[in-house]
């Protein structure tokens, strides 16, 4: 039996952070403990292994986002789900030369990114 | 001293000077030291010989009168003579005998004696060789007669008598009888010119033209060598009355007169302190003009002196001659010298004359010139040299003048003005840019003045301050108002910096016309105050958004029968004022980035206690805080995590009539901000641990605090309820 899709959330907005994994949490996924900064994204990732990192390309820290992504690509090749404030001509940009990146734009709703872990697994939370 | 001045002079001058004074300086002073010399060692050879001449005349002198005085002395000893006197009677048998015998004793001498007589005691001749003297002599005798008291033969002094006219000197012995008694004596007449003939001979031995006199105690001249007319002629003035004298004595003959004074100069102070011993002089002068040399020699048995005269010429003559030919000699060189020496300098100085006017040339500038070098000492080397400098100096020249074209392109390059000014403010040079600048021709703007360049409240002292404070400091950045000819008035940026260009100082003055660069400042400067405006509307609208929603939440509130519900609401509204309440105090902030957390929380905790409608009376609000601006990423979720506290206090701390005291406090310390919220009230309920409660309120606080702040959160419960939360602001940038 496969494992129930594991999700990290990378957010600094603690309220935002809280509210997306209890909702998570209630629709299956397995979600770790959110975190806040580039370090701490990094980190968790390594340790936890998760499938799909909800990554806030804004994180209040020096390293932002997309550098965590790189650096947690360099260990191993989880799906990475940017959100951004920014507009789409900026985020593809940002995000465009990586593979596997997906992203939505904030404000977001639970549902979109109910969807789109769907889509990039191809599964429901519980496998 | 004669003061050359060789500066002026030309090298051949120069060379031929310094090699006469090589070659002839040395011979001069040779000549000199040597005619120094030789002068000395002949004059004394001179005196030497003189004194030598002078000795031997006098001894000469001494030998003919000694041998005269033995003469008549043995001849006085004759018997026949002593016969003829003791006889009673004149003119018997050995008058004739005696007369025979003086006759034969005359003949010893034909030529000096004059004659040989026989005289009685009383000094009358009886006979004599020569009868017309027999009855004339009788001065004479009177003179034996003393001499002869002593019995010893004596020469008489030099006298003149009638017969025979002639000088002459006696020698005379007395003729003793048996018994001893002087009974006559006998007397040898000689003519005084033996005299002169002995100082004449000897006269040959100390050169020619020196002479020789013999001069007796009254200075008169018995013999001279040289001035024969003065013989029997005193030497020295003696005064009538002496000449008078002499000649009554007969030592001077009749017919002399006296000498005049001052013949002999220095001879005659000399004899007038009455020599007595041999004594030499050496003096200069007879007719005080003819130097000379004068050695006097004494004769012993009379007191009669030999004076010896050589003039210096005689004997300073060889050297004078050789003198003559030294110097002949010396011209000769000198000519030889100054031909070879012209000859040199010629040969020396052709290539550097040569050399210099190609300098000359070289030096007005014509770099094309070149020497024609030749020969390989050093003048030769020099003119390699003095090419391949000039080779250099075109090189540099023309390097010089690329960089200066270079230089001038670049000058004329670039949009900004240059001005040299000198340090009165007067123009010198400028760029071209500079005219189409200021609109003036470049030959128009160096005639301007600054002050002509210059905007309305720009004067001329103003200026020239600018100019000194460049020239004190080095440089002097300021913005000017400039003119152009038109009258139009820019504003520019000047950047002045001083330099020294060998002895002038000089001011470079770079004019940069910033209208474009001022446009753009106002246009950036009014964008950012739109953008501003923007920000601040962003602010405002965000603030009235929340405040909408709060409202829309009050007014659901009011229909709200359920007290729970009631109150859930009024604490969403509470967090939603909290977070409008940044918003407003950012805009009403003035950099639109920071508020002041003290500020803010004072305002909330006021908002909040009215919410919940405590009176001053139930709840005392107890604020201590200092002034720490912060970004609005952090001001958030202060302001969620005070509204928390302060609401958690408000709801449990002071159940139904308690009443208390509010704490809040804010400090900074380092970079490390505390929040501590605190009350008097109940405190936490027994065993409640607060980080293991569910209530959203404290969760959040620890959430935030921790999670979204990276601080540490500290709730404790001891007389009422502390919570405190310290963080430092370091996660978040400024983004606006």
């Amino acid at each position: 039996m496969r494992e129930r899709v594991k999700v990290l959330i990378a957010e600094d907005e603690y309220l935002v952070a809280l509210d997306i994994r209890n909702e998570l949490m209630r629709i299956g996924y397995d979600v770790c403990i959110p975190v806040a900064t580039g370090d701490n994204v990094i980190a968790a990732a390594i340790k936890e292994k998760p499938d799909v990192i909800l990554m806030d390309v804004n994180l209040a820290s020096d390293i932002d986002g997309i550098a965590a992504a790189r650096a947690i690509r360099e260990n191993y090749d989880p799906c990475i789900i940017f959100m951004t404030g920014l507009d789409e001509g900026g985020i593809k940009n940002v995000v465009g030369a990586m593979d596997k990146s997906r992203y939505i734009i904030k404000p977001v709703s639970i549902h979109e990114i109910e969807d789109m872990i769907r889509s990039v697994i191809g599964a429901a939370p519980g496998g | 001293m004669m003061k050359i001045d060789f500066r002026g002079s030309s090298i051949n001058a120069k060379l031929i000077v310094s090699f006469l004074a090589i070659a002839l300086i040395p011979m001069l002073i040779l000549s000199v030291i040597d005619s120094r010399i030789i002068f000395g060692a002949i004059r004394k050879n001179s005196l030497q010989a003189m004194q030598d001449v002078a000795s031997l005349n006098a001894m000469e002198i001494e030998a003919f009168i000694d041998a005269n005085l033995n003469n008549v002395r043995t001849e006085s000893l004759i018997p026949t003579f002593r016969s003829y006197l003791e006889a009673p009677v004149r003119g018997g048998y050995y008058e004739g005998v005696a007369r025979d015998i003086l006759s034969a004793l005359k003949k010893r001498d034909q030529v000096n004696i004059l004659s040989y007589s026989l005289h009685g005691p009383d000094g009358r001749a009886l006979i004599s060789t020569t009868i017309e003297e027999t009855d004339t002599s009788a001065g004479c005798s009177e003179a034996f007669r003393k001499a002869s008291a002593g019995g010893l033969p004596v020469v008489s002094d030099v006298e003149f008598h009638s017969t025979p006219p002639v000088p002459s000197l006696f020698f005379s012995s007395p003729v003793r009888s048996d018994e001893g008694a002087t009974i006559g004596y006998l007397v040898v007449r000689y003519n005084a010119a033996v005299l002169q003939r002995i100082i004449h001979r000897n006269t040959l031995v100390s050169g020619e033209k020196s002479s020789v006199m013999l001069i007796d105690d009254a200075a008169i001249q018995l013999g001279n060598s040289a001035w024969a007319k003065d013989l029997y002629r005193p030497m020295v003035r003696l005064g009538s009355e002496r000449v008078m004298q002499l000649k009554k004595i007969k030592r001077l003959p009749a017919d002399i007169r006296d000498t005049p004074a001052g013949r002999y100069g220095e001879l005659e102070k000399w004899f007038a302190g009455k020599p007595r011993h041999s004594s030499f002089v050496e003096y200069l002068g007879i007719d005080s003009s003819i130097p000379m040399q004068c050695v006097a020699a004494s004769v012993s048995i009379k007191p009669w002196h030999v004076i010896c005269f050589r003039p210096e010429d005689d004997f300073l003559a060889a050297v004078r001659q050789q003198r003559a030919v030294t110097i002949l000699a010396l011209l000769f060189c000198s000519l030889a010298v100054t031909g070879i020496a012209f000859f040199i300098a010629k040969t020396i100085s052709r290539p550097i004359i040569r050399l210099t006017s190609v300098a000359d040339r070289i030096g007005r500038g014509d770099l094309q010139e070149k020497v024609l070098v030749s020969g390989a000492d050093e003048i030769g080397r020099l003119g390699v040299a003095f090419n391949r400098m000039t080779e250099n100096l075109n090189e540099s020249r023309s390097r010089l003048l690329e960089a200066t074209l270079r230089l001038h392109v670049i000058l004329d390059t670039i949009p900004d003005a240059v001005f040299v000014h000198d340090v009165k403010g007067n123009i010198l040079d400028v760029n071209r840019s500079t005219g189409m600048m200021y609109g003036f021709t470049l030959d128009e703007m160096l005639k301007l003045s600054m002050a002509s360049l210059s905007g309305v409240g720009s004067s001329m002292d103003m200026a020239l301050q600018r100019l000194a404070n460049a020239q004190q400091n080095g440089s002097d950045d300021f913005e000017w108002t400039a003119r152009k000819k038109d009258g139009t008035e820019f504003p520019v940026m000047i950047r002045l910096r001083s330099m020294r260009i060998g002895e002038e100082d000089l001011l470079i003055a770079v004019v940069t016309d910033v209208t474009e660069l001022k446009k753009s400042e106002e246009e950036i400067k009014s964008s950012l105050k739109e953008k501003e405006t923007l920000l601040r509307e962003l602010y405002h609208r965000t603030k009235n958004n929340m405040q909408v929603i709060s409202s829309l939440l009050r007014l659901q509130r009011s229909r709200l029968k359920n007290q729970e519900a009631s109150d859930l609401f009024m604490e969403m509204e509470n967090r939603i004022q909290s977070m409008a309440l940044v918003h407003q105090k950012l805009y009403q902030s003035q950099t639109l980035s920071r508020i002041d957390l003290k500020d803010y929380i004072a305002d909330l905790a006021g908002l909040i206690l009215k919410s919940y409608q405590v009176s001053s009376g139930k709840v005392a609000v107890r604020l201590e805080m200092v002034s720490v601006p912060v970004l609005i990423d952090t001001a958030i979720p202060c302001g969620l995590i005070v509204n928390e506290m302060i609401s958690n206090s408000l709801k449990y701390a002071f159940p139904g009539e308690r009443t208390g005291e509010l704490r809040i406090e804010l400090e900074k310390k380092d970079e490390t901000i505390t929040l501590t919220v605190s009350d008097n009230g109940i405190g936490f309920p027994d065993g409640l641990n607060p980080r293991d409660t569910e209530t959203l309120g404290l969760k959040n606080i620890i959430g935030l605090a921790e999670f979204q702040l990276g601080g540490t959160v500290d709730i404790s419960s001891r007389d009422g309820v502390m919570c405190r939360i310290e963080f430092r602001e370091e996660r978040y940038v400024q983004r606006v």
